[in-house]
């Protein structure tokens, strides 16, 4: 430990309860929240403040060693997942709200503050952070930059990205800048908005500003059961057709509610219900009022099982609890689960769950659904059992084969996990060789060293470009 | 030396439900005060994976070290989404690890006292003339270490147990509804035997008989926790032979319900118990759960302004948060909120004297939350909070009182515990 120079300056910057440096800890970093990938970093640091980060860095940039930024470790697409011979720089340590600013509101917050302690913060000023990925009780801002993530009510209150002013970001030479202001829209290139989403390829940001929107002044939230799948599909493609915007409209299949119904949070669907719709309006009170009936009317033309509306603020806290703890529950229906992240047009959900369906049964794998149905963000989740052999092997071709059905529906691959490690090559599906070329030397502006979180994002170098220096990081102790 | 680590199949089952989600870990004290995930429950749920697959060896002083800082509160289970039985796991690792960091003369504390109740009586009156002399602290520090002297010099011990002075069976004023017996417990009669005294005193008011068996010794929760598995087994085992399972047992300390209500499981391997000890957890109820449904009368009205922490053993261990809450609001003592309210207080069994440091910054965020409330009065429900609650309120400079959820009761029901229980506070009737 002490005969590794760069642990030794590390511990010099951060303290001794700041370097994880032995096996086991860092076997604790291994993976983020999708375990299927495991790698092991040489180090993992835990810097306080962001003086400390400039320090780390400039001692990672003279050693020559990849870095890998991490959050909370809740993303899906293995973004956090450690480079071999590589550093962890963890930022969950620098969770401080550091200034609200009710009248312009924003407020400045460090990069590991968790995103919905965020949103308490806030809302002793009558104000909240908008983003609400369901890990939103776990997960930092940081993070939510890096993935640019979405969550149940972006479908009208849009990504993260709309949601942050500006960054504080450490380059891989520990240089500091600022991208984007604290105060309006900026001249020139938009900095900002090309490092929200580039899954900590461009730097580590250490502070930010991030905008802040009023709470809601009144909230419908309505319950629709339906016994098939496809009513449910055809009662979201009408409410958007009849022109009211949803705060949120999320569903979930037969599959997923037996999970959420044995987890922590159960409301008491029954068993066979085919799937089910969870919406939400807001807004002004007449305003509620009138798209909330409009709702109504929509989902009772689907043959609906039944229809709740919320009467009490528990109530939809309830809903809510057990839609947003869907993934976490898994655990009780099978070992693991993989999930996929596809994008299609809402007119394209009855085709695309049929050819999910299809892939599972080829395949030999249950696959539950949990939708932002709203936005056709789908989420399949491929349940499997790690200690089948091959299991893993069928489970990642399957991903695969659902990811090129919602292309050829029109769609995309990632709605808000990000690519990570896990979709790379799979950019192939939606961008072209010049595409990714030209991603790649933007990446190559914002990181020349190239030892920002290598191997993420876009596809195995030297198959679209040629990056020298890239391939191989400079090894351990060097 | 490396010892091969295993689960137990349900235990096992408990660390295959684990789908690595992360939701746990803003949960977990340790991870908030610390911001590592090695201490946190899905680093040391890595930890264990390690362990069974030899990708960490037992002996590596880490893995140890953060496997040994879980409080064992169990506050990730209430989050969990897939409802990993965490505790379950920990309990298991540990009692396989062994008690690596407990200091000898806790151990030993462990081992000789708490198995014998009268022995640990036996202390008492040593005690208190050490404590008027004024060397209690010195011989303390000299033992425990400074944290243990900072957390006795919290409380005073009183000079008589609940155990000498209350009836073998306390019957109620009018024809009794039913019988209970109470336990009485080794840390709770040794330092707040008022609490056994108000908690027999408001089930008599209820309107029950109430047994206090003699021979009673210590339930084993500290020694589970603390990874002395086969200790923990020996003393369930002779509480169920002294308390009987007629049932049902009532019992005040939430570390303690807890881990009674697991007997059936910590003795189902033991062909000559396996089956009591199912019906004598069956019979198990914490104080609060019981007089919940129950009919109670003859409130007085106290003047406090109180709020309630939850003992983690009761509210996530057991899923307790409601029936302290509405017991208080019947007394007219509807408790003010309190941030974090179910967030450990860092006394965990014995875990504030392994742990000074970590414990100290848990309690000073609890702390900080209590003076926050603006409440005057601060009610819990297990000794271990009770205590450092305590010698948090000290520390930290909060000058409300601390109280079992019993006193508080008992007082509003116009009961007044004798003068050789301990003197001090007592919720007064205005």
């Amino acid at each position: 430990m002490a005969a590794d120079p760069l642990i030794a300056e590390l511990l010099a910057i951060v303290g001794p309860e700041g370097v994880l440096s032995s096996p086991a800890e860092l076997s604790v970093y291994a993976s983020d929240g999708n375990p299927l990938w495991r790698a092991l970093p040489r180090a993992v640091v835990l810097p306080r403040e962001h003086g400390e980060v400039e320090q780390v860095m400039a001692t990672l940039f003279r050693h020559g060693v990849p870095v890998v930024a991490r959050g909370a470790g809740t993303g899906l697409s293995g973004g956090a997942l450690p480079v071999p011979g590589g550093v962890i720089v963890g930022m969950n340590r620098m969770n401080r709200v550091l200034a609200i600013d009710p009248d312009n509101r924003r407020a400045l917050v460090e990069s590991g503050v968790i995103n919905a302690q965020l949103s308490a913060a806030a809302r002793a000023w009558g104000l909240e952070f908008a983003p609400d990925p369901s890990s939103q009780a776990a997960c930092t801002v940081g993070g939510n930059v890096a993935e640019n993530s979405g969550g149940a009510h972006c479908l009208k209150y849009g990504v993260t990205s709309q949601h942050i002013l500006a960054l504080e970001v450490v380059q891989a030479d520990g240089r500091a800048l600022w991208l984007g202001s604290p105060h309006r829209e900026t001249p020139g290139l938009d900095l900002r908005g090309l490092f929200v989403g580039s899954e900590g390829t461009m730097g580590v940001c250490t502070r930010l500003w991030v905008r802040l929107i009023p709470l809601r002044a009144s909230v419908e939230t309505v319950l629709a059961m339906f016994d098939r799948v496809e009513d449910a599909s055809e009662a979201v493609s009408g409410v958007i057709a009849s022109g009211v915007l949803p705060a949120a409209l999320e569903m979930m299949d037969q599959l997923a509610i037996a999970a959420v119904e044995r987890g922590t949070h159960p409301v008491g669907f029954p068993a066979d219900l085919g799937a089910v719709l969870l919406l939400e309006v807001d807004g002004g009170e007449e305003q509620c009022a009138e798209d909330t009936a409009d709702i109504l009317a929509q989902l009772q033309r689907r043959r609906p099982r039944a229809v709740v509306r919320a009467d009490r603020p528990a109530q939809r806290e309830l809903w809510w609890q057990n839609r947003k703890t869907a993934f976490g529950s898994m655990g009780r229906i099978a070992p693991a689960y993989y999930v996929q992240d596809g994008v299609i047009p809402r007119t394209a959900l009855v085709d695309v769950l049929r050819r999910v369906t299809r892939v599972g049964e080829g395949a030999g794998l249950r696959i539950a659904n949990v939708f932002h149905a709203g936005d056709g963000n789908l989420h399949p989740l491929i349940l499997f059992d790690p200690r089948t052999p091959g299991s893993v092997e069928r489970v990642l071709s399957a991903g695969t084969e659902v990811l090129a059905a919602c292309v050829e529906a029109g769609g995309a691959i990632s709605g808000e996990h990000g690519i990570g490690v896990e979709k790379r090559e799979e950019m192939r599906f939606m961008f072209s060789e010049q595409d990714l070329a030209l991603m790649d030397r933007v990446r190559l502006a914002m990181d020349p060293t190239g030892r920002m979180n290598p191997g993420k994002l876009l596809p195995t170098p030297g198959r679209c470009i040629d990056r020298p220096g890239l391939e191989a990081p400079a090894a351990p102790g060097s | 030396m490396t010892t091969r680590i295993s689960l137990s199949p349900p235990a096992r089952a408990q660390l295959d439900a684990c789908v690595h989600c992360g939701f746990c870990l803003p949960a977990c004290p340790t991870y908030r005060v610390l911001g590592n995930e090695a201490d946190s429950p899905r680093g040391r749920i890595a930890l264990v994976a390690g362990l069974l697959d030899g990708s960490v060896q037992s002996d590596d002083s880490a893995a140890r070290l953060h496997l040994s800082r879980c409080l064992d509160c169990r506050t990730c289970e209430s989050v969990c989404p897939s409802k990993v039985g965490y505790g379950r796991i920990i309990e298991d690792v540990r009692a396989q690890l062994g008690p690596g960091d407990l200091p000898r003369p806790l151990r030993w504390g462990l081992g000789a006292l708490l198995r014998r109740p009268r022995r640990l009586e036996l202390m008492r009156h040593p005690l208190r003339l050490a404590h008027r002399l004024g060397v209690l602290p010195a011989i303390v520090r000299r033992t425990l270490g400074p944290d243990a002297a900072a957390l006795g010099a919290a409380v005073t011990l009183p000079p008589a147990s609940a155990r000498s002075l209350l009836p073998l069976s306390l019957t109620p004023a009018r024809a009794p509804r039913g019988q209970v017996t109470l336990l009485l417990g080794c840390v709770m009669d040794l330092v707040f035997p008022r609490v056994n005294w108000a908690t027999a005193a408001v089930l008599a008011r209820a309107g029950f008989a109430v047994r206090t068996p003699r021979d009673q010794g210590c339930c084993g929760a500290l020694h589970l926790h603390a990874g002395e598995r086969a200790r923990a087994r020996e003393l369930a085992r002779s509480l169920i032979d002294s308390l009987g399972t007629e049932g049902p047992v009532v019992v005040n300390s939430a570390g303690c319900s807890s881990a009674m209500k697991g007997y059936g499981e910590l003795l189902a391997d033991d062909p000559a118990y396996a089956q009591r000890a199912l019906r004598f957890a069956q019979g198990v109820r914490d104080l609060a759960e019981f007089l919940d449904p129950l009919p109670l009368s003859g409130w007085r009205r106290l003047d406090l302004r109180l709020t309630y922490a939850d003992p983690c053993h009761l509210a996530h261990a057991q899923g307790i948060r409601e029936a302290p809450r509405r017991l208080l609001a019947r007394a007219g003592l509807d408790p003010l909120p309190l941030a974090e309210a179910d967030a450990c207080c860092g006394a965990a069994g014995v875990y504030n004297l392994v742990h000074p440091h970590i414990a100290g910054g848990i309690l000073e965020r609890k702390i900080e939350s209590v003076r926050a409330s603006g409440a005057d009065t601060l009610v819990t429900a297990n000794p271990g909070c009770h205590l450092q609650l305590k010698r948090g309120a000290v520390r930290h400079g909060w000058p409300g009182r601390v109280y079992h959820l019993a006193e508080v009761l008992a007082a509003a029901m116009g009961e007044a515990p004798p003068e050789a229980l301990g003197g001090g506070s007592w919720p007064q009737i205005p």
